[in-house]
């Protein structure tokens, strides 16, 4: 009877590796949000007066997007290959693999987003590397992968998964990239953390619930 | 099997007989209110309607609870048929919402704390039917909607007091706990006859679908059957 | 056959409003709404059309929901009468 962590480690590294080989979610999420990027620029066209108003909006919905193309991806792998079957099998607890799983996917999007927000600086001309923005990232990527995880679970075995993963998850998210959003927005203007608290504290309540319930939910999406 | 029918027409009568009394006292019986003028009567269509989609969607709640918990398709028929009818009241409430909206704040829409979480509590229902719909039949397809039944869900209290805790420009509650003013009695009066109309059309409906709901199960068990030999 | 044309047709029609949604975060983001508020109106009469279309698409609402339904209830009979004598053919 394997423990906790070392399954979750075991899950973590299973997933890594298999990116590693096909670097398959890290090119798409970061492809697809460059790309977004880019044509925000051409639809809202901002002056320079208009660019640090919009900025935040842009880089979320960024994110946003790109987070969902990569949360498609969490559990293709093991339907095509029929692993989930083998997965479950293995006398481990369903909560250890929702929290491996969704532990690669936050690993994975942290990549892309890391990866973004130099080129993001520079198309927008904004210095990023506020630690309030860093936080506020690492925690909004947070409840992406907490939620994400456990639509992707259910998503991977419907018709059209990328249409009922964006579905499931984007109605829910909103909390979060309104938060996010907010409080990016005061970050990159140098405002103070007061200002900031509350979205903060939004966010946390909201990732705490979104871990607790899709653990415990987890269980019921993964029986076949 | 002649209880529910009794039951069925009883209802379906009852609520006929009041959505005519109703039409009476809003159009006719209750005074016209001095600020808003005549279309503050929408007012009692969108808060019951309102409110009976907010119930729809406990029942859905409640369902899924139940089908998780049991696993007997009773509680799914239950959480599928008031996703169903709580889609539909949801929609009326914010077609109403939008038809009221335009004479008094001038415009249709408006990202307001209220508006947008009431929205998001449609398109989250909305996704419990897409779901339903794509999902494999039976039991996991029944299993993934009562996840999404109960983490919905809790858009519902956020909707509901999204005007006490926000600066918002939708009307600050006049009836029921988050309320903030006070109500003429005899509007009061209608809006509870109103609600309670609307709670009777919802009751109707709702044990209509689940009985439709029985019967496509029934069908797909059937199929289930028959399918392999063709 | 119908459900081949409706599906994506929702479908359409619920990722439309959710990149609408999803416009009016960078917007949501700085707005106060308070300024946008027209409370009075001088003509008690003068919104009426709004009330009446109010009325009409409830009852054309509950109309069509209450004639989906009985549809429905129609054609699944007829399919359930078909499905039990193909099974009792079978069972000959």
């Amino acid at each position: 009877m394997t423990g906790f962590w070392p399954t979750v480690a075991a899950v973590v590294w299973k997933d890594i590796q298999a990116e590693l080989r096909t670097k398959d979610i890290v090119i798409s999420v970061l492809a697809f949000a460059l790309l977004s990027l880019i044509i925000f620029n051409f639809a809202l066209r901002p002056s320079p007066q208009l660019t640090p108003v919009v900025a935040p909006g842009v880089l979320w919905v960024a994110f946003t997007f790109a987070g969902v193309l990569g949360l498609t991806r969490t559990f293709v792998l093991e339907k095509e290959q029929g692993n989930l079957i083998g997965l479950l099998l293995t006398p481990t607890s369903r909560e250890a693999l929702y929290v491996g799983k969704m532990l690669g996917s936050l690993f994975f999007m942290l990549v892309a987003e890391a990866v973004l927000l130099p080129v993001f600086a520079v198309l927008f001309n904004i210095s990023p590397f506020q630690p309030g923005l860093l936080l506020i990232i690492l925690m909004a990527t947070l409840g992406f992968a907490a939620i994400g995880t456990l639509f992707s679970a259910m998503a991977v075995n419907t018709r059209s998964r990328e249409i009922v993963l964006p579905m499931l998850f984007l109605p829910i998210v909103v909390p979060i990239i309104i938060g996010a959003v907010v409080a990016s927005g005061t970050a990159l203007d140098g405002g103070p953390w007061s200002d900031m608290v509350r979205w903060f504290q939004l966010i946390a309540v909201f990732d705490v619930l979104a871990l607790v319930f899709s653990a415990f939910a987890f269980e019921h999406v993964l029986q076949e | 099997m002649a209880t529910s029918m009794i039951i069925k027409k009883g209802l379906f009568v009852i609520t006929g007989a009041m959505m005519l009394v109703i039409l009476y006292l809003i159009f006719i019986w209750v005074p016209t209110e001095k600020n808003l003028g005549v279309s503050q009567r929408i007012f009692y269509f969108h808060v019951p309607i309102a409110w009976v989609g907010f119930l729809a969607f406990s029942f859905v709640l409640v369902g899924s609870v139940g089908y998780l918990w049991k696993r007997t398709s009773g509680w799914d028929r239950l959480a599928y048929s008031a996703a169903e009818l709580g889609v539909l009241f949801t929609t009326l409430m914010l077609i109403t919402g939008i038809l009221w909206a335009k004479p008094v704040w001038g415009v249709w829409w408006t990202w307001d704390p209220r508006l947008t979480t009431s929205l998001i509590l449609w398109l989250i229902y909305v996704a419990y039917l897409m779901l339903r719909a794509y999902s494999p039949k039976g039991d996991q397809g029944a299993r993934y909607a009562a996840v999404l039944g109960i983490a919905g869900f809790i858009d519902v209290p956020l909707v509901y007091m999204s005007i006490v805790w926000w600066r918002t420009v939708h009307p600050q509650a006049l009836i029921g706990p988050a309320a903030t003013g006070e109500l003429d009695p005899s509007m009061r009066l209608l809006l509870m006859i109103s609600t309670l109309t609307f709670t009777l059309l919802f009751a109707y409906l709702l044990v209509d679908r689940v009985s439709l709901r029985r019967n496509e199960e029934e069908v797909e068990v059937l199929r289930g059957l028959i399918e392999p030999l063709r | 056959m119908k459900g081949l044309v409706i599906r994506p047709l929702i479908m359409l029609l619920v990722v439309s409003a959710m990149f609408l949604s999803s416009a009016a975060i960078p917007a949501m983001a700085q707005s106060d709404t308070q300024d946008q508020v027209a409370t009075t109106v001088s003509d008690p009469e003068a919104n009426l059309p709004y009330l009446f279309a109010v009325y009409a698409v409830t009852w054309v609402a509950f109309f069509a929901y209450l004639y989906y339904l009985s549809q429905r209830q129609q054609s699944l009979r007829r399919e359930l009468e078909e499905l039990r004598e193909a099974l009792v053919e079978r069972d000959r």
